[in-house]
């Protein structure tokens, strides 16, 4: 490993830079270690920072994964064991389970947003810890809420929805 | 971002098929009213891919209630928000209430049984669709003491989804007195549709007892079926389909006399403890 600590700049879907440490976010994020990794060959020689761009994922959700991906971090390398890219379930009694449950304790757009920038920047443990936190969110809801919640589109007919209630009376 | 909240971010294919993924397992009504939401969701979690993905990701399938077995009728006992959509009995009143015995239970189907000697009225039953399949009956098998067990027939089979077509097999133990105690295995396997009888087995009385053999409910342990005649463990192995007597406490010949093995019997009807 060199000495002196690589960084990359992640630009967001809007146009702004983020500063990340390439060993960080290559050990989070699958998708960018691939970009550094196809990048590398032409820039081994030169000491140019790399710039990638991150079409897809927003400044405003870029920069609270980068978080995200920052605490995890530091708190495994607090371990000893830098690999080893620390995970905690919500409700667990690890030093990150309340930097997790509060990090997931947002509104529904930015919650989504997460959810689609993990799966996107494949960062699994992010992606398990938000689509977790979507279904907790929808378990207690009625039918109507989690429509309005998602603005999702009851495409049934009445008669469909009928028969789906009546083979499944005992669900509701 | 959002207004007035129509303008929210739709969720994707995959991220929606994830996130029902993780809903909890003990509250199958949760996942049903999903389905609801829009045909799209429903499309997704009545997906036998989703249904298998489901249990991979939970593990250990959860329970969902217990059988509770009387002398002629069994009623289920929901531990979750789960129900019986049919009775199994054909009125579809979702009670669970029939006039047999809940005789075992594995990997969603469960084994039932009257207490009949003639052991004719054997069927499996699939509680999440209400099917009854009715086996055929036990020719020439009359039985003071009897019962049977309800395996899976899949080699290798990791149990995630063998329910409700695959391949099944029963295996009744009956003693008639008739006969001098002995023993009969009976094997019926789903894919050959009929019964075979296996070895029979001397199960040796002792001189002073005059109550019919009382056999047990069954124990899977690993590979091998346990059951309990009077004092002695008949262990059949499920793959080479041998079989040996075990004695235990020597001395207690009494059928009265309450023998538990150092084994985990399940208690009468078993637990249907998949989805």
């Amino acid at each position: 490993m060199a000495s002196e600590k690589k960084v990359v700049f992640l630009r967001s879907s809007d146009g702004e830079a983020f500063e990340v440490s390439e060993e960080v976010i290559s050990a989070a994020s699958v998708t960018i270690k691939g970009m550094i990794d196809e990048e590398s060959p032409s820039r081994a020689d030169t000491a140019a920072t790399t710039t990638l761009a991150i079409p897809n994922v927003t400044a405003a959700t870029l920069s609270r994964v980068l978080h995200y991906v920052n605490k995890h971090f530091d708190a495994a390398a607090v371990v000893g064991r830098p690999d080893d890219y620390i995970f905690c379930a919500p409700g667990d009694e690890h030093p990150l389970a309340r930097f997790d449950d509060d990090f997931v304790d947002v509104d529904n757009d930015t919650l989504i947003d997460l959810v689609h920038a993990a799966e996107y920047l494949h960062i699994k443990k992010l992606f398990d810890l938000t689509c977790k936190a979507v279904a907790d969110k929808l378990k207690g809801r009625t039918i109507d809420q989690i429509r309005e919640t998602f603005g999702i589109v009851n495409d049934y007919t009445v008669e469909e929805e009928v028969e789906v209630y009546r083979e499944n009376s005992w669900a509701f | 971002m959002a207004t007035a909240g129509l303008v929210v971010p739709a969720l994707v294919d995959d991220s929606v098929e994830e996130i029902l993924l993780r809903f909890p397992p003990d509250d199958p009504a949760a996942l049903v009213r999903a389905a609801l939401v829009c045909k799209l969701w429903r499309r997704l979690v009545s997906n036998a891919n989703f249904r298998r993905r489901f249990r991979e990701f939970h593990r250990a399938a959860p329970m969902l209630g217990l059988l509770c077995s009387q002398r002629a009728s069994f009623h289920f006992e929901s531990t979750t928000s789960f129900r019986p959509p049919y009775g199994g009995d054909g009125t579809g009143t979702g009670t669970g209430v029939r006039t047999q015995r809940a005789l075992d239970a594995r990997h969603g189907r469960v084994l039932l049984g009257s207490t009949r000697r003639d052991c004719e009225d054997l069927a499996v039953w699939d509680p999440l669709r209400g099917d009854l399949q009715t086996l055929p009956p036990l020719r020439h098998c009359c039985c003071d003491g009897w019962t049977a067990a309800l395996v899976c027939a899949v080699a290798g089979c990791d149990h995630l989804d063998c329910a409700p077509r695959g391949p099944f097999r029963v295996v009744f133990v009956g003693t008639d007195w008739m006969s001098q105690f002995v023993t009969s295995v009976w094997l019926y396997s789903s894919e050959v549709g009929s019964w075979r009888e296996d070895r029979k087995v001397a199960i040796v009385r002792a001189p002073n007892a005059y109550l019919p053999v009382n056999i047990g409910p069954s124990a899977l342990v690993g590979n091998s079926l346990y059951f309990r005649c009077a004092t002695r463990i008949l262990e059949h192995n499920l793959g080479t389909q041998a079989r040996c007597v075990k004695e235990i406490g020597k001395g207690l010949y009494l059928d009265g006399y309450h023998v538990v093995p150092f084994l985990s019997f399940c208690t009468p009807g078993g637990i249907v403890a998949d989805k």
